[in-house]
C-alpha cells in the first residue's frame, strides 16, 4: 500500500471533527445505556451489566471509550487552534465565551460520568466536586445544589449529565461550526475504532466500598494538587484564572499572546507530570507507593476483557453474592467459612483479589492472590482499611514477626552488638557470623515466612502471616482443595477452609517446640538428647521431625483442658503496637490476673475501649453486660473470663466451652514477709527443660539451609548440644520488678568457634541464663528444701550441698557433679559459683541476675534450719512469718552457722 | 415642564426578563434551603449499647468514652470526602491523606487544618436514647 495514502487515511479528519463524532456516538450510546443503568443503585446496576449482560457491557464500554476520545480530541483541538493562533477567527465574543465555558462542561460531563458508576472512588469524587463548587464565594452552595444536588443522591447529577451538559456541549459545537454533523466517513471510521476497543477493553469499575480511592485519570492531577493544599478554593481560583486568561486571549497583542500561550503550555505540562506521579506513585490513603506495589483496585485504565455477545443466556448463573462478583458464578455455594468471612457478604475479592467483573476463568483469576494473609500481601488482603488495618500495623512489631529478642541475644553472644536490648527485624538481617547462625538455625520461625502451599501446614512449614493461626482445613475442605487442583471441582457445595479465632495448640507447637520448648512442656513432654532411643518404661513419642520426647508432667492448666489461647490474648500474640524487646515484654497475662486474693480489675464488655476486643466479644457471643478481667500488667481484657456477683472469677475454655472457677491464691502465698518477693512461678513451676551447654562451629563444605530464604547453602553453622534434662528451674532475681525471685534456665551457655567462620575472630564462651516461662505449672508449690537446700535452685548446678556440723556450728559446702569449665572455672551446669558473686554478663537480660553472696547466705541460713526442722513444723511456720524474729528466738540447742560467728 | 419618562419596548423586555430570572433564582434558593434544612432537622436515635470508641453511621460517627458520647460529621473538612475508616482512635481520610483524632475531631495530619464538625448529640431522658441531629454545634 502506498505509504502516502496510508498516512492520509490515518489522518482522516481534524481533531475537532473527531471530537464531535465521538460526542455524537457517546450521546447515542448513552441513550442505550439508560436501559440497564439505574442511578438509584448505580454500582449494583453497572456490576450486574458487567456480569450478566454482555450487550449492556458493550454499550457501556462504547459510551466510556467514546467519551475518552471526545475528551482527548477536544483538548487536541484546543491545542491545535491555539498553536496556529486561529482563535481570532471566532466570529463573535459570545461564541468565544461559549467555547470557553464548554471546557467547563466538558470537564463536568467527564467527572459526572465517573461519579455515576457508583463505586467508592465515584462516591468520594461526588463529595469532592460538591465541596469544591460549594467553596465558590456567594453562589457556591446554589451552584452545587443545581449541578450536583444535595446529599449523596445521584438524581440531579444524572439529569444534568444526560441532559443539560450534553445539550450545552452540542450548542457549543453548533455555535462555532454551524452544524453538529461530521462527515459520514469520519464517524463511520470512528464508530469502528471505538467498537473494536469496546469489544476488547472494559470500562473500569472499582468496588463499592473500597477504601483505596483514586479519581479519573484526567483529574488525579487535581487530586494531587488538593493533597498539597489545605485550601481547596485555590483550585477553583486557578480554574477561573485559567478560563479568564483563555477568554481574554484574543484581546492581547501578538507577542503577549505567544508569551501567555507558552505559560499555559508550561502549566499543562506541569499538570501532566503531576497526573503521572499521582497515577503511578500514589497508593492507599494517598501515601507514596512503589511501582512494584501494583495498581489500586478499579484504577486500571486498560483492562483486557473481551465481550462475548454470543454467550448463551442459559449458561449465565446469577451469583449468590451480595457483592456482585463473578467468582461465585463458578464457585457456586462455597461453604465452610465462618459468619465473619461469609463470601455472600464480603465476597471473594476482599481476600483473594483478582478481577470480580471478568467472567472467564483466566481473566477472573488475573492478579489473584491464591493464599491471602501472608505478611507480604497483608496490605492488599486481611489488612486493608476496611478489614483489619490495625492488626496489619501491629503485627509488624510483634516478636512473632520480628524475632527481635532472639536476634538481639544471638548478636550479643557473637559480639556484634553491645546491648541485649537492641531491636531487630528478622527479614532485615544480613550475613554476618550471627546472622548466618540465625539463618541456619533459627530464622524459619516467624510470621513473615510465606505460606506457599494450600492445605494444612506441614510440621516444618512455619509462618504464613495470618494463616499461621487462623486458617484451618477440615477434611472436607482438604477434599475440595484437591478436587480444585485436579480440575474436578463440583458445581456446588465445595468447602472453603475456615478462617476463625479458634486457634488450637498445634498451631503454636511447630515453632514453640524449639528454644524454650513451652509448647512441649505445657503438654508434659521433654525433648531427649539426640540419638536417645525410646524405652518402654517412660512414656514417649516421636515428633514428625524425628525428635524423641519423654513424658514428664503436664501443666495443671493443660490437665484441666485449657489451650494456649485461653491465657494468651490477641494483643499478646499479634502485638500491641509497641516494640517489645523480649518475650516477657510481649506477654500481658499474669498468674495473679485470675488467681488473686485482692480486688479484681474488671470492665463490662459493653465498655471495652478497643474495637478488637469488641469484635472478639461479638464473635464469641459474649453478653455485653458481662464483666471481664483486665490484666494487671497493661489493662488488656481477658475476654474468656467472667465475674459473678460474689467477685469470683470464671474462665471459659475458648475451644471447648468448659468453664473453670479460678481459685484465689492459697494462704501460704501471702503469709508473712518471708516469701513476699517470690513470683508465683518460683514455687509453682514443676520443671523446665535444661541443657548442659553446647558448642557451635561453622562447617565449611557441609551443606546447610538458609531458613530465611528457603535455599540450600554450601556451608553451615552446626550446633553440638549437651545433655537435655527436665528438672525444677533455677531461681534468680528480676532486678526491676521489685527484685522478685523468678525462674531461670540455661539460655546461652555455649562456646562458639567464630574462627571457623572468619579468620581472626577467635573462640568465645558465654554462660548466660534466661528467664524461664516454664508452662509446667503445678497446683502444689515447691517444698522448702527443694529451694533452700537445693544447689540447682540456688544456681550452683547439680551436686551435693552438705551442711557439716561441728559442735555448735555448721557450715555449708558444695561438691559439683560436673567438671569445672576451663573458661570460667565454674561447673558446666552452674549459673553462679558457690558463695561467689557472679561475673557479668550472666544473663540474656540486663534485668536478670543470679543470687548474690548475701542472698545465698540468707537462703542457706533457712536451709540450715530445715536440716533439723520439718518444713511443716511450727518453727518453720514462724520463720515464714518473720525470720529475724524466729532467729532471735533460737534455743541454745540450735546450731549456728559458721558465718554468724 | 417636567419631561415624561417613557419605557421602550426593549427595556420593558429587559426588565421582565430580569424579573423572571430573579424569580427563578429566588425559587432556586428556596428549594436549596428547604432541602438543607430538612436534612439538618433529621433525628437519629441510638440505644445505650453504643460501643466504646468509634461507631460509624454514614454521615456522622459517634465517639463514646466512659463519661460521654459525642457526634461528629464524617465529612472531611479539607475537600468533603467521607471518612469511614479508623485505626484505634485515628481517623483516616483516604482521598488526600488527612488524619483526625476521633475523640476531639482535631486534625492530626494535613492537608486538613480544620477540626471535624461536631453535631448535636443529646441523651433523651424520656426515651433513654441518644438523639443525634446533623445540626452543627457552634
Amino acid at each position: 500500500m502506498d505509504p502516502h495514502k496510508l498516512k492520509k487515511f490515518s489522518q482522516f479528519d481534524t481533531a475537532g471533527w473527531i471530537a464531535t463524532s465521538s460526542l455524537l456516538l457517546c450521546a447515542i450510546s448513552g441513550v442505550f445505556l439508560v436501559i440497564p443503568y439505574d442511578f438509584t443503585h448505580a454500582h449494583a446496576s453497572v456490576s450486574e451489566m458487567l456480569l450478566y449482560n454482555p450487550a449492556g457491557t458493550l454499550v457501556r464500554n462504547f459510551h466510556y471509550w467514546s467519551a475518552q476520545l471526545f475528551f482527548i480530541f477536544s483538548i487536541l483541538h484546543v491545542y491545535d487552534h491555539l498553536k496556529k493562533s486561529t482563535e481570532t477567527n471566532i466570529r463573535t465574543g459570545r461564541t468565544w465565551l461559549i467555547l470557553c465555558l464548554a471546557l467547563v462542561f466538558l470537564a463536568y460531563e467527564m467527572i459526572s460520568g465517573f461519579i455515576l458508576k457508583g463505586d467508592a472512588a465515584g462516591i468520594q469524587a461526588h463529595r469532592i466536586l460538591a465541596s469544591l463548587i460549594e467553596s465558590v464565594p456567594v453562589i457556591g452552595k446554589l451552584l452545587s445544589s443545581l449541578f450536583i444536588g444535595t446529599g449523596d443522591n445521584n438524581q440531579v447529577l444524572y439529569i444534568q449529565h444526560v441532559a443539560t451538559g450534553t445539550i450545552l456541549l452540542f450548542i457549543a459545537v453548533f455555535d462555532h461550526v454551524r452544524t453538529i454533523w461530521p462527515r459520514r466517513k469520519t464517524w463511520i471510521i470512528l464508530f469502528l475504532i471505538i467498537l473494536v476497543i469496546s469489544l476488547l477493553l472494559r470500562a473500569p469499575l472499582g468496588s463499592a466500598d473500597n477504601s483505596q480511592v483514586k479519581g479519573p485519570w484526567f483529574f488525579v492531577g487535581i487530586q494531587e494538587m488538593l493533597h498539597l493544599t489545605s485550601h481547596p478554593v485555590i483550585i477553583i481560583i486557578l480554574v477561573i484564572v485559567f478560563l479568564a486568561i483563555l477568554y481574554f486571549l484574543p484581546l492581547f497583542g501578538k507577542n503577549m499572546c505567544i508569551l501567555i500561550k507558552r505559560i499555559l503550555l508550561a502549566v499543562c505540562i506541569i499538570y501532566l507530570i503531576m497526573t503521572l506521579v499521582a497515577l503511578l506513585f500514589r497508593g492507599e490513603n494517598w501515601q507514596w507507593k512503589s511501582l512494584n506495589e501494583g495498581p489500586l483496585s478499579g484504577e486500571q485504565l486498560l483492562i483486557f476483557d473481551p465481550v462475548n455477545l454470543f454467550h448463551p443466556m442459559e449458561t449465565i448463573r446469577v451469583a449468590q453474592n451480595q457483592r456482585m462478583e463473578s467468582c461465585l458464578t463458578c464457585h457456586t455455594s462455597m461453604k465452610g467459612l465462618s459468619d465473619s468471612h461469609n463470601p455472600a457478604i464480603i465476597g471473594c475479592v476482599s481476600c483473594h483479589r483478582g478481577d470480580p467483573y471478568a467472567t472467564g476463568k483466566s481473566l477472573a483469576h488475573r492478579n489473584m492472590i491464591l493464599i491471602p494473609g501472608n505478611i507480604s500481601n497483608m496490605r492488599q488482603t486481611c489488612g486493608t482499611q476496611g478489614c483489619h488495618p490495625d492488626i496489619a500495623n501491629r503485627i509488624q512489631q510483634s516478636l512473632m514477626t520480628s524475632q527481635s529478642g532472639i536476634i538481639a541475644v544471638d548478636k550479643y553472644v557473637f559480639g556484634e552488638t553491645a546491648s541485649l536490648n537492641d531491636t531487630f527485624q528478622i527479614k532485615n538481617i544480613g550475613h554476618t557470623a550471627a546472622d548466618t547462625h540465625l539463618r541456619n538455625l533459627c530464622a524459619g520461625c516467624h510470621l513473615g515466612m510465606a505460606k506457599i502451599k494450600t492445605g494444612n501446614a506441614d510440621w516444618l512449614e512455619r509462618g504464613g502471616g495470618c494463616n499461621a493461626c487462623h486458617l484451618h482445613y477440615s477434611d472436607e475442605a482438604t477434599g475440595s482443595m484437591k478436587r480444585m487442583q485436579s480440575n474436578t471441582m463440583q458445581k456446588a457445595g465445595e468447602i472453603h477452609p475456615t478462617i476463625d479465632i479458634q486457634v488450637s495448640n498445634d498451631r503454636c507447637l511447630s515453632c514453640h517446640s524449639r528454644s524454650g520448648r513451652i509448647s512441649l512442656s505445657y503438654e508434659g513432654w521433654n525433648e531427649t538428647n539426640e540419638g536417645t532411643k525410646a524405652n518402654s518404661i517412660v512414656k514417649s513419642k516421636v515428633l514428625p521431625d524425628k525428635r524423641l520426647l519423654e513424658f514428664v508432667q503436664a501443666d495443671v492448666h493443660h490437665q484441666a483442658g485449657m489451650s494456649c489461647i485461653d491465657c494468651h490474648t490477641s494483643y499478646d500474640l499479634m502485638g500491641d503496637g509497641k516494640h517489645p524487646i523480649h518475650k516477657e515484654d510481649a506477654v500481658s497475662v499474669q498468674c495473679v490476673d485470675c488467681h488473686t486474693s485482692g480486688k479484681v480489675n474488671t470492665i463490662a464488655i459493653s465498655l471495652l475501649p478497643d474495637k478488637e476486643s469488641q469484635m472478639v466479644g461479638w464473635l464469641r457471643k459474649s453478653d455485653p453486660k458481662n464483666k471481664v478481667v483486665l490484666s494487671s500488667k497493661n489493662n488488656e481484657p481477658l475476654m474468656n473470663t467472667t465475674i459473678d456477683s460474689l467477685n469470683r472469677i470464671f474462665l471459659t475454655d475458648k475451644l471447648n466451652g468448659k468453664i473453670h472457677e479460678s481459685k484465689p491464691q492459697a494462704l501460704v502465698c501471702t503469709k508473712g514477709k518471708g516469701h513476699s518477693r517470690l513470683s508465683c512461678e518460683a514455687c509453682h513451676t514443676a520443671w523446665v527443660p535444661q541443657c548442659i551447654g553446647c558448642h557451635n562451629s561453622y562447617e565449611n563444605g557441609t551443606p546447610g539451609f538458609d531458613l530465611l530464604t528457603n535455599k540450600t547453602t554450601k556451608s553451615t553453622w552446626v550446633e553440638f548440644a549437651g545433655q537435655n534434662l527436665a528438672e525444677p528451674p533455677v531461681l534468680g532475681v528480676d532486678t526491676i520488678n521489685e527484685g522478685k525471685v523468678v525462674t531461670a534456665m540455661p539460655g546461652m551457655v555455649l562456646s562458639i568457634d567464630q574462627e571457623s567462620f572468619a579468620r581472626g575472630k577467635g573462640k568465645s564462651f558465654h554462660r548466660l541464663y534466661a528467664p524461664a516461662s516454664g508452662h509446667t505449672t503445678q497446683r502444689k508449690g515447691r517444698s522448702c528444701i527443694s529451694c533452700h537446700n537445693n544447689p540447682l535452685a540456688i544456681g550452683y548446678g547439680r551436686g551435693v550441698l552438705t551442711y557439716q556440723v561441728s559442735g555448735k556450728t555448721g557450715q555449708w559446702s558444695f561438691k559439683s557433679r560436673f567438671t569445672l569449665n576451663a573458661n570460667d572455672s565454674l561447673p558446666e551446669d552452674a549459673w553462679t559459683g558457690f558463695m561467689k558473686e557472679a561475673k557479668h554478663p550472666n544473663s540474656t537480660r540486663t534485668t536478670l541476675r543470679p543470687f548474690t553472696v548475701a542472698e545465698q547466705k540468707r537462703i542457706l541460713q533457712v536451709g540450715s534450719c530445715l536440716t533439723c526442722h520439718d518444713e511443716k513444723s511450727k518453727v518453720m511456720d514462724q520463720c515464714l512469718l518473720d525470720f529475724p524474729q524466729a532467729l532471735a528466738r533460737r534455743s541454745k540447742k540450735c546450731i549456728r552457722d559458721q558465718s554468724e560467728q | 415642564m417636567e419631561k415624561q419618562k417613557t419605557i421602550t419596548r426593549n427595556s420593558f423586555i429587559h426588565i421582565v426578563t430580569g424579573l423572571i430570572l430573579g424569580l427563578v433564582a429566588w425559587i432556586w434558593i428556596k428549594i436549596t434551603n428547604f432541602q438543607t434544612e430538612q436534612e439538618n432537622s433529621l433525628e437519629f436515635r441510638h440505644g445505650q449499647d453504643i460501643p466504646m470508641g468509634i461507631s460509624f453511621f454514614e454521615k456522622y460517627y459517634l465517639y463514646r468514652t466512659k463519661n460521654s458520647v459525642r457526634a461528629f460529621l464524617t465529612k472531611c473538612t479539607h475537600a468533603g470526602c467521607r471518612i469511614n475508616t479508623s485505626t484505634g482512635s485515628l481517623l483516616q481520610c483516604n482521598c488526600h491523606g488527612s488524619q483526625f483524632d476521633a475523640e476531639t475531631g482535631k486534625p492530626l495530619k494535613g492537608p486538613a487544618i480544620k477540626p471535624l464538625q461536631e453535631i448535636e448529640c443529646k441523651f433523651d431522658n424520656a426515651t433513654s436514647l441518644w438523639v443525634v441531629r446533623l445540626k452543627p454545634i457552634a
